[in-house]
Order: C-alpha cells, then sequence, then structure tokens
C-alpha cells in the first residue's frame, strides 16, 4: 500500500481517539479507497480489512448514485441494522481519498455517532 | 427479470473494458485510485461496473463489472447470483494466471453449477505460457467445464464470442428446464 | 431382406476409426443393411489407408482412405478423402448396399441429409472437456457447437436444430469430439435412469425441442441486438 506513514499514523490516532469517544463501538476503520484497511481499532475481533474492503465498496456505489442522481457531494452513509449502526463517511487527505468507518453496537444514538464521525473526519482530513 | 451478464477476473483483465466494447452508453464506473504497488494501474474497480444493452420493447440486459481484488470476493457472488451468463477474464500477464482462475472458482462455488460460464484469456500473444490447456486443466480439476478461449477485450467481436458461447449454453440449459 | 454387413478399417489412425464407429451410429442403418464395425478378416468393407499393407480377401469391397490432396493410382471410385467426411462415408455405404440385389444399377442411393433414423434420434453426446485449439481455432461455429454441448447431452438433431448448423456439419464435429475423447455419449435411456446420470443443475435431454418461448425469445433478441445472427 503506497500511503506514506505519516497518514498512517494519522489514521491510527483517528481511530483510536473515535473508538474510544463512541464508549461501547465495536469498531473504527480507516480504509484507503480501493479497499485496504490503513488503520483500525477494533473491540471484538471483528476483521478489519474485510471491513475496509466493503466499505470503499459502499462508498464508491454510494458516490456513484449520488453522481448518477445530480445530489452535489456524498457526505456520509449509514447502514441501520437490528444489531447497530454503522456509518461511514469520505475522507480528502491531500491527494489521498479514504473512507472512515464507526461500527456500533444496537441502542446508540445515530445522531451521536454521526456527529463524531463528522468531527474525526474533520481530523483526519487536516 | 430483466437479465445480467457479469464479467468478472482479476485486478486489470479488462472487465471494464470489456463492458464499455458492448454496452450501449458510457459504463457506469466506480473506479478509485489504486494504492496496491503490485498492481500496475492508476484506477481500479471496487464497487462495480454497469452498462446495459437495449433490445426491442423496452426490454434491457444488464452488464455487471465485479471487482478484481480478492478482498472484494464479498461482492461476486451477489453480482452473480441469478446471471443469464459470467465470463471470467483472465490476464496472462499476471504472475500465476492459473492460481487467478482458481481463487474464482472457489469463491464462486456452487454458483457456477447453474450458471452459462465462459472463460477469456488476454494477452496470450505476448504471453503464451500457461495455454490453453493449462486453464482446461485446471477447470478439470475443479470439476468444471467451461469453454476457455483467447481474447482481446479491446476488440468487440471477442468480447461478443464470450456472450455468444454463453447464450449458447443458456439456450441449452434452457430446453431441459423446459422438458 | 436386411443385410447384417460389417466394415474393417485397415491401417487407419485410431481416431479415424473412432470417426467411422460414430458414423456408423448415424449412417449405418438402412432399409437394406445394418453396419457395424468389426476387427474379422471377412468383413464385406474394408476402408484402406493408402499405402498400409493389405490382405484383402478376394469377396470384400475395398475403399482407400487418402489424404486430400493424395493421388490414387487406377482411376478407383471408392475413395474416402482425410479428413473423413460423413456424406461420402454415407455415399459409399449405400452404393455398397445398392449392389446386393439385382438390379443393382437401378437401386437408388440415399442421400446423406435423409430422415434421422431411430439408432440416430436416440444417442445424445455431452462435451467432457472444452478442446483445445486444435480443433477449435478461429472456427467460430465449432466454439458455438461445443458450447450447446457443455451443460448438457444433446442429439445431433438437437445440436443442430438449437444452432442452425447443418446436420452433416455437426455430425462431423461430433466425431472429431469423440475421435479425441472428447464426449460422453449416452444411447437411449429411460428418462428416471438420465435423470439419475445427470449432473444436479441439469435436466437430461429431452427427445423433442421444446425451448421456452420467453428465454428463447430473449436470447434471440439479444443475439440480434448484438449483431450475433
Amino acid at each position: 500500500m503506497n500511503v506514506d506513514a505519516q497518514l498512517k499514523a494519522l489514521g491510527q490516532r483517528v481511530a483510536d481517539d473515535l473508538l474510544e469517544k463512541l464508549g461501547d463501538a465495536r469498531a473504527v476503520v480507516v480504509a484507503t479507497e480501493d479497499g485496504f484497511e490503513l488503520a483500525y481499532a477494533v473491540r471484538d475481533g471483528i476483521e478489519a480489512s474485510r471491513i475496509a474492503a466493503m466499505t470503499s465498496s459502499i462508498a464508491a456505489i454510494c458516490e456513484g448514485v449520488t453522481r448518477e442522481a445530480g445530489m452535489g457531494s456524498t457526505r456520509s452513509f449509514v447502514v441501520d441494522a437490528s444489531e447497530g449502526f454503522l456509518v461511514m463517511r469520505g475522507v480528502q487527505n491531500g491527494q489521498v481519498r479514504l473512507v472512515l468507518s464507526a461500527l456500533t453496537r444496537q441502542g446508540t444514538l445515530l445522531g451521536m455517532v454521526m456527529n463524531a464521525v463528522g468531527e474525526s473526519a474533520r481530523a483526519l482530513a487536516a | 427479470m430483466e437479465p445480467k451478464i457479469v464479467f468478472t477476473g482479476p485486478p486489470g483483465a479488462g472487465k471494464t473494458t470489456a463492458i464499455a466494447a458492448i454496452s450501449d452508453t458510457a459504463p457506469i464506473v466506480t473506479d478509485v485510485a489504486n494504492h496496491d504497488t503490485g498492481l500496475a494501474k492508476a484506477r481500479t474497480t471496487v464497487g462495480m461496473d454497469y452498462g446495459t444493452v437495449a433490445l426491442e420493447g423496452g426490454e434491457q440486459v444488464r452488464l455487471f463489472g465485479t471487482p478484481g481484488q480478492e478482498r472484494f470476493d464479498f461482492l461476486w457472488p451477489i453480482l452473480v447470483k441469478d446471471a443469464l451468463g459470467l465470463a471470467i477474464l483472465i490476464d496472462n500477464s499476471r504472475p500465476d494466471p492459473v492460481a487467478d482462475l482458481r481463487v474464482f472458482l472457489k469463491s464462486l462455488g456452487p454458483v457456477l453449477s447453474k450458471l452459462a460460464c465462459v472463460v477469456g484469456v488476454g494477452r496470450l500473444d505476448t504471453h503464451p505460457r500457461p495455454g490453453l490447456e493449462d486453464f482446461i486443466d485446471e477447470l478439470a480439476a475443479a470439476g468444471r467445464m467451461f469453454p476457455v478461449l483467447p481474447v482481446d477485450v479491446r476488440k468487440r467481436e471477442d468480447v461478443l464470442m464470450l456472450v455468444e458461447l454463453m447464450l449458447a449454453q443458456a439456450e441449452a440449459k434452457n430446453m431441459g428446464e423446459q422438458a | 431382406m436386411k443385410h447384417s454387413l460389417r466394415v474393417r478399417a485397415e491401417g487407419l489412425r485410431k481416431a479415424e476409426e473412432l470417426s467411422i464407429s460414430v458414423f456408423l451410429r448415424f449412417v449405418g442403418q438402412s432399409d437394406k443393411a445394418s453396419w457395424s464395425l468389426t476387427r474379422a478378416a471377412d468383413a464385406e468393407l474394408v476402408l484402406q489407408a493408402l499405402g498400409a499393407p493389405s490382405a484383402l480377401p478376394a469377396t470384400a469391397h475395398l475403399a482407400w482412405v487418402a489424404d486430400a490432396d493424395a493421388p490414387v493410382s487406377g482411376g478407383s471410385k471408392n475413395v474416402l478423402r482425410r479428413p473423413l467426411q460423413v456424406d461420402a462415408f454415407s455415399a459409399l455405404l449405400r452404393g455398397i448396399e445398392s449392389g446386393l440385389d439385382v438390379p443393382a444399377a437401378r437401386q437408388p442411393i440415399i442421400p446423406a441429409a435423409a430422415p434421422a433414423s431411430v439408432a440416430e434420434s436416440q444417442a445424445s453426446y455431452r462435451l467432457l472437456r472444452w478442446p483445445g485449439d486444435e480443433l477449435l481455432q478461429n472456427q467460430r461455429q465449432r466454439k458455438i457447437l461445443a458450447s450447446f454441448l457443455v451443460s448438457r447431452h444433446l442429439s445431433v438433431a438437437q445440436l443442430s436444430a438449437l444452432s442452425g448448423v447443418g446436420r452433416d456439419t455437426c455430425l462431423e464435429f461430433i466425431a472429431a469430439l469423440s475421435s479425441r475423447d472428447l464426449l460422453e455419449t449416452r444411447s437411449a435411456v429411460m428418462p428416471g435412469e438420465a435423470a439419475r446420470r445427470v449432473d444436479p443443475g441439469f435436466a437430461p435431454a429431452p427427445a423433442t425441442i421444446s425451448t421456452s418461448p420467453s428465454a428463447s425469445g430473449l436470447i434471440g433478441r439479444l443475439r440480434k441486438r448484438l449483431g450475433l445472427v
């Protein structure tokens, strides 16, 4: 993966901080737009590399739909499941496009997760 | 249900190009910057490619291209489900093209029993080894038997030949389902 | 009366012997004779490779098997050119049969494209292995014919009807595949037995063709749209 060590270190800090902030979240993954895990913080042995590939596919398809439907630029996308939320957000850091995702448990407030993911995305873009 | 044809295979095998060769309109692509140093291309598909061929009466055949990297194998059976036909495109200039085929045969597994499938091997002119027989052997080892032919996905007639061989199988199969 | 006649191959390639056995399944039965392949010395017809040593009994009919451009001395009419063609082989058999009864000269020669015999309609074929480039290279039609045989057993008549390719061409391709051991051949079987023998996901070949109007229509429209017809 041809991404520099500085960005990787930043990704790791953001992932650790976000997992901490979300309390009982299961995982935070920072993926490159082509599906590699740049950094991750997990609580329950979830496979970050699989989540990275899947979230990059979801991001690509969401961005495709946004373009097709003339909806401007994509900000975030959510999988709302019976056992929790997966909140994802595209992040541009210089030339590199990333996907930040947080996987939460049931009972978490969606608005709170989206807000926290948004803040972390801004930190990652800086 | 509108039928679909799926193009799959390792990265760089020409799935996006194959769809563009026969789609009525410019395909919808979900390609992004490639960060894989082992892959000599600037952009790669991570979601899916999508094109269409319109038929008389408003019907259309949908063309899907899958991402090629193994980390996207979760998408392969999803896109292939209920397909009229599947083309597995192989790039013979990659380090181990026969192993590439093996990955797809294994991941798609039982789905392949119900599909009209064809294997197209690209860049055979510059990379003659492994030969077609090696791919036929690999299929046989996996208990499969599909057409295997050389292909240049930049040539529309080559892509059409892949489709033609899918349709022949689908037609023969369809005959039995009606019996 | 119907004659039981035998044909022996002398000095032919193994693949050619296999082709002859496939041809016999299709054109070996007529109103007058039933032909089979034999190794017996007193066969009624001997197919002799041109140049091979001969031990021909005086009573046998002889036909030479020669390369396409090989000169055949003596002005012999009975020459089968390589690669073996079913129509020429059929004409040879019918010619010999016409000499069985008097007056031989008045017996019509049955054309190769005669209606399918019972034996023919009962045999069906399925590919065991995709043929290599040797058989298919640059032959679009053969690739398509082979694809029809990938997923199920088909008779020659079914293959011809599905592909729109003439029966003789289909039969020659079947013979070529068979001579390379690339085909599984199935003679007539009870439907129940057929169902047990085919792979899951594929039904046995029906005796007659009845394609689904909607699906075959769709495939037909797609073919037309892509310029494949």
